[in-house]
């Protein structure tokens, strides 16, 4: 095991593209220390870590992303909002924040979020002097909101694991979503202070109502989400492929998206799409041979003997899932170890609803860690930064994330208050 | 420590009581720890360790731990796990004859379909299934199929026209739902409480179970118990495990899976009673459906289709 | 130019069409699915297979891509701060390591899909012979061997990047 992890630091460093080190790390722990009939199946076992519904979203809204871009739509939503409260220090970080906000309440997906908003709100933030690397930081950060904020991917597939009520998790997660966003706008805040972040000068009124009008058609494409979702049209997946048609005709009402511009934006896509489903393909392999030695399930165990405390096991488990999450898929880690720890927290007192919203922010938080996070590789191939340079950013929002994440650990009734209120 | 495996067929150690070898299995399936095939594997697991004295266990990989269907047959097949209980709606891709558990309102209630597992048309399928790396042992039946919708229960396919039903994507089952008139929608199970509580789809074809893991009574009230189809799950064993056992060590595998088995039906029957009681005090509206006429013309159209298959054809001339 | 280059660039723009292609009837399938549904109330069965079956096919010749391209995500904090020297020896040895890992997964591949039990299978909902979106991992583990092939002999030859 530890050679394993030696090869893997190594591989790391010697630049080799990390869904390889994941894949070749595999490859040498199964021919030197497993179950060599694993090599069999491994090609099924990339196969099917795509072979997955919800991963659609990834390529389809950055495909909308570009033709957002192409298309002058980008462009007049970020000037809008520009226009409104771009004079305030950072200004167009809010921006990001609150873009987030809202379309965490539309989208349950955080990698899908990351992918969409890094297309769109790095490029133009660095364009208003901003730095690149706090752009994406801040983008990806604020698009963990993605599956706090209900509807979420990774609540749904906890409440079925743990057998635990779909609506009462998506109650809880109101408060949580909230406090991180203040936590967000507070960083940002402090980091407008201490670095001078940009400020735009402020516009005339005159400018603020030519704006919103030029936005107007641009608007429709979160318009359409929103009433095409809550009003059962289609599904949250769905609304991809429904946000590229209304990008594609947007664009051609504005004039500005081209048809020779079209087999590039194709390529980008892919190039960006298969960046991350490559990658998770290679993690889902990783992941099976942890499985298959039972190591998860092992480290679980000996992690319970250690203590009889509620807020020690939850901070241990704090410590445990965010480690876990530096190298493994959330909804994989998920579907491993809630199994495992369901049966431990009537011995602790622990509410399921409190610890499954702990365990999927999190796993959720694990997607911007180094060395393995989803969330940092496609914020760092779509808005184009280093990948050592994106982890250095991103440590500021991570510490914020994790203090929030200690706020809830120790006061259950954040969590616990909305979902009180509406259940009686 | 971490490093080491657990032999599974190939590597195993001699018992210091010398009785005979000693194995440490691998059982795979895709639902839950506390569905009835994942408490059915356990009971698996307890009689192994006892026929055998200990020298039998068992490590159970449930939730798909360990990959899709497809991945578990293909690790059943390489004899890297030795078991798995696999769905019949995955295998009747592979195997025709399988559709025969998916014709519509052959089987009366969970009694019914559990009782025609007895019939050589099921003994037939098994061997269908069985190839040169794989081995199809029993059925194990998760809950007869009900309907749940949105917006009222159903009395007759009438009031099926038009709706949006999301259905397993098998062809068996989607043919069936064409027919009814309803559209049925294929969709993944995580998407379908947002679905139904939006209104993307009006309602699901959902045996008991699934309905309450999935608290699907939070958003959508009206229950029809159709028992429209039985939805086993198939026990298999890897070839290679096998052939690598002596006599008297296949005995005690068998013996200890058919009592799993045995003992699975009758808990499921008794959690089909509980998941009622319980649904009721959801504040579900249930209704037993009993005109089963109504659907006459429907399942003559499936019926027929499937009747080019030999097995499937004399087993619903069996139980029509 | 090394007839490997040749190869690897001929590779590269069957890839860029392909995956065009793929984006495309991703984008529509799903669009079509949502129509259908909505407004014909006619649900397509087929449409999240396409779907899906389209992003694999994506996943597996855009990997392949982003190796041509170098667009893969990498830790190179490390090598950044090498000199000229070593960092031309450890870039040659990372492509060396990603080419035999590809070689070896390729030949793993072709063994998984000529084995009997990938004929059998069939997609749940068009009952498509299941070898059509599982040849997307051989395909893409050939490109990508092909394309790390050029990459490590041009690093031998002089280019570093
Ligand atoms: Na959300
Ligand atoms: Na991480």
């Amino acid at each position: 095991m530890l050679i394993a992890l030696l090869i893997f630091i190594l591989l790391l460093l010697l630049k080799v593209p990390i869904a390889f080190v994941l894949g070749i790390t595999s490859i040498i722990y199964i021919v030197f220390f497993g179950n060599i009939g694993l090599l069999a199946t491994a090609p099924q076992r990339l196969y099917s870590g795509i072979e997955s519904y919800g991963l659609l979203a990834i390529p389809l809204f950055m495909l909308a992303g570009e033709l957002m871009n192409s298309g002058g739509i980008t462009r007049r939503l970020i000037t809008f909002s520009k226009a409104v409260i771009g004079h305030y220090r950072g200004g167009l970080a809010y921006v990001n924040v609150v873009a987030n906000m809202f379309l965490a309440s539309i989208i349950g997906s955080a990698t899908a979020q990351i992918a969409m908003m890094s297309r769109v709100m790095v490029p133009s933030m660095e364009k208003e002097g901003y730095d690149r690397a706090f752009s994406a930081s801040t983008t990806a950060s604020a698009a963990l909101l993605g599956p706090i904020i209900p509807p979420s991917m990774l609540f749904i597939i906890y409440s079925v694991t743990a057998s635990q009520s779909i609506g009462t998790m998506f109650l809880a997660g109101i408060i949580p979503g909230v406090l991180l966003m203040l936590g967000f706008v507070g960083l940002i805040a402090f980091i407008g202070y201490k670095q001078n972040l940009p400020v735009s000068k402020k516009e005339s009124f005159k400018n603020v109502m030519i704006s919103f009008f030029q936005v107007l058609p641009a608007l429709l494409v979160p318009a359409i989400i929103i009433i095409g979702i809550l009003g059962g049209i289609f599904t949250p997946t769905e609304s991809a492929a429904i946000a590229c048609f209304i990008a594609l005709v947007v664009g051609a009402i504005y004039r500005e998206l081209k048809f020779k511009d079209i087999p590039n934006i194709l390529v980008n896509t892919t190039l960006s799409t298969a960046t991350v489903t490559l990658l998770i393909a290679m993690a889902n392999l990783f992941g099976w041979v942890l499985t298959f030695e039972q190591i998860p399930q092992a480290l679980a165990q000996w992690m319970t003997s250690l203590t009889e405390s509620p807020i020690i096991f939850l901070l241990l488990i704090t410590i445990f899932l965010l480690i876990v999450g530096t190298v493994m898929d959330g909804i994989a880690a998920l579907i491993i170890l809630v199994p495992i720890f369901m049966p431990l927290l009537p011995l602790y007192g622990i509410d399921p609803i409190h610890f499954g919203v702990i365990i999927c922010i999190n796993l959720t938080i694990g997607l911007l860690t180094p060395p393995v996070g989803a969330g940092l590789f496609i914020a760092s191939s779509i808005g184009d930064v280093k990948f050592e340079k994106l982890s250095k950013a991103i440590l500021p929002f991570l510490v914020v994330s994790i203090i929030v994440l200690l706020l809830l650990t120790f006061i259950p009734d954040l969590v616990l208050w909305i979902p009180s209120l509406v259940n009686g | 420590a971490c490093g080491s495996s657990e032999g599974t067929t190939g590597e195993s150690n001699t018992e210091a009581a010398g009785e005979g070898e000693s194995y440490t299995f691998k059982l795979t399936h895709i639902t839950g720890p506390s569905h009835n095939w994942h408490q059915t594997a356990e009971k698996f697991s307890e009689e192994l360790e006892a026929l055998s004295n200990g020298r039998m266990t068992l490590e159970i990989f449930p939730s798909g731990q360990l990959g899709s269907e497809g991945d578990m047959i293909q690790q059943i097949e390489t004899g890297t796990v030795d078991f798995g209980f696999i769905t019949n709606a995955y295998l009747s891709t592979r195997v025709d004859t399988l559709n025969g558990w998916f014709m519509p309102f052959l089987f009366e209630d969970l009694e019914a379909a559990n009782a025609a597992k007895g019939t050589p048309e099921a003994k037939q399928m098994l061997e269908d299934l069985s190839n040169d790396s794989m081995i199809a042992l029993d059925f194990a039946f998760a809950g007869n199929r009900h309907i749940l919708m949105t917006d009222g229960t159903i009395s007759s396919p009438d009031e099926l026209q038009g709706k949006r039903i999301r259905v397993i994507g098998s062809p068996a089952i989607q043919d069936f739902w064409v027919e009814t008139g309803a559209s049925p929608t294929p969709m993944p199970l995580p998407e379908v409480y947002t679905s139904l509580q939006t209104g993307v789809i009006d309602g699901i074809d959902i045996d008991l179970d699934a309905l309450v893991s999935n608290a699907l009574y939070e958003i959508a009230h009206d229950l029809t118990l159709t028992n429209h189809m039985a939805f086993p799950s198939v026990a298999i064993m890897s070839r290679q495990t096998r052939d690598s056992l002596s006599e008297e060590d296949i005995a005690i595998v068998d013996e200890a899976l058919a009592t799993a088995i045995e003992w699975g039906i009758q808990d499921q029957i008794q959690r089909e009673i509980d998941n009622l009681e319980y649904l009721k005090e959801q504040g579900l509206n249930i209704i037993d459906f009993n005109n089963t006429n109504a659907f006459d013309s429907i399942n003559a159209v499936v019926y027929e289709k499937y009747s080019e298959n030999e097995t499937i054809r004399s087993i619903i001339e069996a139980y029509k | 130019m090394l007839i490997i280059n040749g190869l690897s660039n001929v590779i590269f723009k069957v890839e860029k069409l392909l995956a065009g292609i793929l984006l495309s009837t991703m984008f529509l399938s799903l669009f079509l699915g949502v129509v259908y549904r909505y407004y014909f109330n006619s649900p397509l069965f087929w449409s999240d297979e396409v779907a899906i079956f389209s992003l694999i096919w994506l996943s597996f010749i855009g990997g392949s891509m982003t190796i041509k391209t170098k667009r893969s995500a990498v830790v190179s904090v490390f090598v950044d701060n090498l000199g000229e020297k070593s960092k031309r020896v450890v870039i040659s040895l990372s492509y060396f390591i990603v080419l035999f890992f590809t070689v070896y997964f390729f030949y793993i591949t072709m063994k998984w899909i000529v084995s009997p039990s990938i004929l059998v299978q069939r997609s749940s909902a068009m009952q498509l012979p299941m070898i059509i979106p599982y040849f997307s991992v051989v395909a893409g583990f050939f490109a990508m061997m092909i394309h790390s092939l050029a990459l490590f002999v041009n690093s031998l030859r002089n280019d570093v990047t």
